[in-house]
């Protein structure tokens, strides 16, 4: 009865969804490139092609290397390469952990407590993510579900709130300054889709057809970032361009009956979504450290990681994450495609030449 | 530190002794009735009656207060001492006493004298004869129990009204009575150095998966105790995961509600001398459900089950948001609610987050008094605490008005998911003390904490949230919030076990 750990596939779909979404629900238009409000809609559409084109090396890991993370494909090639990997993913979810840290402390700190020392609640979250990455993939696939579910009835319930304030005048018209600018809103929206990497490492440990529902996952991101934006820019206009967190004003702006504000709502789905992200981050590094070292300190593995992250996030703030915010696109992409698309690619790349040669080899004897 | 601790606890306590091997029955009865007098000591209740059966001696051993005398005159005693044309040979003698004469259905033979002290303390009389190497046991029990009696904790507006008794056997026929099929089993166990105590665990063997109930037995196994006088003493050792706030084995007091699960596939365990049975595995989803959800329509016993999970949310989440509202997040007050609250906590003297913990210890402690008191004393408790907390203290400026409300809400409320009451009781506390220093930030994150450590339970492989996550759509259409009508839902019933992951 007591099985492998292992979750359905639609639970991890809920969890990469639901961290995806976060990032939606964090876009700022201050910090990316500027570009007209509806020039944002067939971005969406570009930015899942070009996620699409991005799962290539995980479509092949699938493919070609059912039931192995990217670890033990690289392991296949040497033992070496597979502790590389290991540690090259480690330092690339160590990084992502920082970036959700330091989003979260930024909202934090500019709009639930202006006026308070968030260190106090960086410490807060990291202890409780801490906890929840020991309770294991099991629990966060579930707690994902539900908070999926919650999520999407919150979402549901503000952009309801909002609908008389929807005027599709202040959208902008389309293409009005050229294709250029809806693919570079495309390449951001996509290289903030850091959620293939976790894939790479967790995919083997779901159960079910992992094609359908990537197909379900990518529609659904598409789906719900075209709503969101049309929400934030129908409803705000170019007002949206010079707010650091949009959809924070637009749940601020929304009232149904006597009830003023939606904004507490968006809050807690908000918070509940990033400690679910840095959750599920801390447990991918304490997998792949599992990976490179021994694998029973796995607790102290997250305990590890997430005292690096407070260590950073609190006394180093401003020298790592504000690079990554104000970094340009181009950096961001790059790094982006290094440890997402290169790495992968070129272990899985390494891995099948050796088979091939094995196989070759074998035939020749 | 810890290994002075250890010390300490080994200075105050004694372990317990291993299980000696067990000792055969002598053929020669001097030394049985030696160990047995040794055994059971001059404890006035147990009652010795040497006497002659043809050539043969014998003796006949049994506890007072646990035999019912006219059973042992009728048939055991009166039967033997009447006796005609009886074999000369020991060994015969007893084969006859035991086919012929005992007009009791309920004996057995015993080839251990350690099996026999527990035998004669469970009110069994004991016949030992001389040159035989074991003894008879005739089942004569009778000793003083409670009538079957109403529900308590678990009130019900339509249908049966009887409840579980401390009597075990009384118990199983209680079930025995409201299924009866021969899939229904009843499998013993007996736990416990000392007192002996026999668990029962009930299931149905044509749904229940057979993984599940060894799993049951094998923990029950684990359970190295020395005294088992309630099911709580059991429970840790049911229960998956010790460090869950929410306990995965259930409990109830109603035979028509330990049937309803043992159909579905759970495992019921009873504990002599409890009135409650255990069981598992037991989902949160469930804490929410009555029997009396299935006698209504499915309408009202989806309002219903809404019902109690809003209070089960008021009970653990309203005095921590109240906290945080006022002490972070007044913007999201109505204004003239805004004005209102401000004035009334601007009188008192305590922070809200002070405030709002001694009104709730306040109030846990008129409870805890009420609920441990005597009967008629508890309504003069009742009226000092309705007194003290809802007038002087308001009317001294001691508590806001607010405040007094959102006790008030909160208290109702929880009562309304009694089952769940002291999880939820402790949790409001941890939410005041975090919604007075994060505010909502904080409530969201202990929320996140809670459900994960939910979500992390899995119970004999069923998921404690189970069928919310992982979602099983079937069983949520079926009966979770919404439960079908009798037309469909009686058709085929729901299999616990095809829950897991």
């Amino acid at each position: 009865m007591k099985g492998s750990a292992k979750i359905g596939v639609w639970q991890l779909c809920c969890v990469l969804l639901l961290s995806r979404l976060l990032s939606t629900l964090t876009f700022s238009p201050v910090g990316a490139e500027r570009i007209n409000s509806s020039d944002y809609f067939p971005s969406v559409i570009f930015a899942a092609m070009m996620i699409l084109l991005f799962s290539v090396p995980l479509i092949l890991q699938k493919h070609y290397f059912p039931g192995k993370d990217i670890a033990d494909v690289a392991y296949t090639v040497s033992p070496l390469l597979s502790k590389a990997t290991g540690i090259s993913y480690v330092l690339c979810f160590s990084f992502f952990t920082l970036v959700a840290v330091a989003r979260l402390e930024m909202f934090v700190g500019t709009i639930v407590f202006p006026d308070s020392d968030s260190a106090l609640f960086i410490i807060l979250c990291i202890a409780a993510a801490c906890y929840a990455a020991t309770l294991g993939l099991e629990a966060i696939g579930r707690v994902g579900t539900i908070s999926l579910v919650l999520f999407t009835g919150a979402f549901a319930f503000i952009m309801m709130a909002m609908a008389d304030k929807v005027e599709t005048v202040n959208l902008s018209p389309v293409f009005y300054d050229g294709v250029e600018p809806s693919l570079t809103a495309a390449l951001d929206a996509a290289t903030r889709t850091v959620e293939l990497a976790f894939a790479a490492v967790l995919l083997p440990r779901a159960n079910g057809k992992a094609g359908r529902a990537f197909a379900v996952c990518l529609l659904a991101f598409t789906c719900f970032a075209e709503l969101i934006l049309f929400f934030v820019f129908a409803g705000l206009g170019d007002f949206a361009q010079t707010q650091m967190f949009p959809v924070h004003a637009v749940a601020v702006l929304s009232e149904f009956s006597v009830f003023r504000r939606f904004d507490v709502l968006l809050t807690g789905v908000w918070i509940l979504s990033a400690f679910i992200k840095i959750s599920l981050l801390l447990y991918l590094q304490s997998e792949m450290l599992q990976k490179v070292f021994s694998r029973k300190w796995n607790k102290l593995y997250v305990l590890l990681a997430g005292l690096l992250i407070l260590v950073i996030q609190v006394f180093l703030a401003g020298t790592v994450t504000d690079y990554y915010f104000t970094a340009g696109l181009a950096a961001r992409a790059g790094l982006y495609i290094a440890f997402v698309v290169l790495v992968p690619s070129m272990v899985i790349a390494a891995a099948l030449i050796k088979r091939k040669r094995g196989h070759q080899h074998a035939q020749s004897e | 530190m810890w290994n002075w601790l250890k010390k300490e606890e080994n200075r105050v306590t004694r372990s317990i002794p291993p299980d000696e091997p067990p000792t055969r029955v002598y053929a020669e009865i001097e030394k049985n009735i030696l160990y047995m007098k040794e055994k059971l000591g001059a404890s006035f209740d147990i009652l010795y009656k040497q006497t002659y059966i043809g050539k043969n001696k014998a003796f006949l051993i049994m506890d007072d207060g646990m035999c019912d005398n006219l059973l042992v005159t009728q048939q055991v005693v009166g039967p033997i001492m009447e006796m005609r044309d009886i074999p000369d040979d020991p060994s015969e003698q007893m084969a006859y006493i035991r086919d012929r004469i005992s007009s009791g259905i309920d004996q057995k033979e015993n080839y251990s004298l350690d099996d026999a002290v527990t035998d004669v303390v469970s009110g069994l009389v004991i016949l030992f004869i001389d040159g035989v190497p074991f003894c008879e046991a005739f089942g004569v029990q009778g000793f003083p129990k409670r009538a079957i009696d109403n529900a308590q904790t678990e009130v019900q507006e339509r249908g049966a009204q009887e409840a579980f008794v401390e009597s075990f056997k009384d118990n199983v026929a209680l079930i025995r009575r409201r299924v009866r099929s021969p899939v229904a089993r009843f499998e013993l166990q007996e736990l416990g150095a000392t007192s002996k105590t026999r668990v029962c665990i009930c299931y149905f063997a044509d749904r229940t998966d057979r993984q599940m109930i060894d799993e049951v037995k094998s923990r029950l196994k684990k359970a190295k105790l020395d005294m088992v006088l309630g099911a709580g003493y059991l429970r840790p050792f049911l229960e998956s995961d010790v460090t869950a706030i929410f306990t995965s084995v259930g409990t109830t007091e109603r035979p028509d509600i330990a049937c309803a699960e043992m159909a579905e596939g759970r495992a019921v365990i009873l504990v002599d001398g409890t009135p409650f049975a255990m069981i598992v595995p037991y989902l949160f989803t469930e804490n929410f459900q009555s029997m009396d959800d299935y006698n209504h329509r499915p309408y009202y016993a989806l309002f219903i089950r809404v019902l109690k999970f809003f209070s089960f949310l008021i009970s653990v989440f309203l005095p921590g948001l109240y906290v945080a509202v006022c002490t972070f997040h007044q913007e999201i007050l109505p204004v003239s609610m805004l004005y209102d609250t401000a004035v009334q906590e601007s009188i008192t003297p305590l922070p809200v987050m002070a405030e709002a913990i001694f009104i709730h210890f306040l109030y846990e402690i008129v409870r805890e008094a009420g609920l441990r008191m005597p009967k008629s004393v508890g309504h003069a408790v009742s009226i000092v605490g309705a007194l003290v907390i809802g007038d002087t203290a308001v009317s001294a400026g001691l508590i806001a008005a607010p405040m007094l409300i959102v006790v008030a809400m909160t208290a109702i409320s929880s009562f309304v998911v009694s089952k769940i009451y002291y999880p939820v009781s402790v949790l409001r506390f941890a939410f005041m003390i975090i919604g007075g220093l994060a505010g909502f930030y904080g409530i969201v994150l202990g929320f996140g904490v809670v459900l994960f450590n939910m979500c992390a339970v899995t119970a004999y492989g069923t998921p404690y949230v189970a069928p919310f996550a992982p979602m099983h759509l079937g069983a949520l259409w079926r009966d979770s919030f919404w439960r079908l009508g009798w037309k469909t839902l009686g058709k085929r019933e729901l299999q616990i076990h095809s829950l897991e992951k």
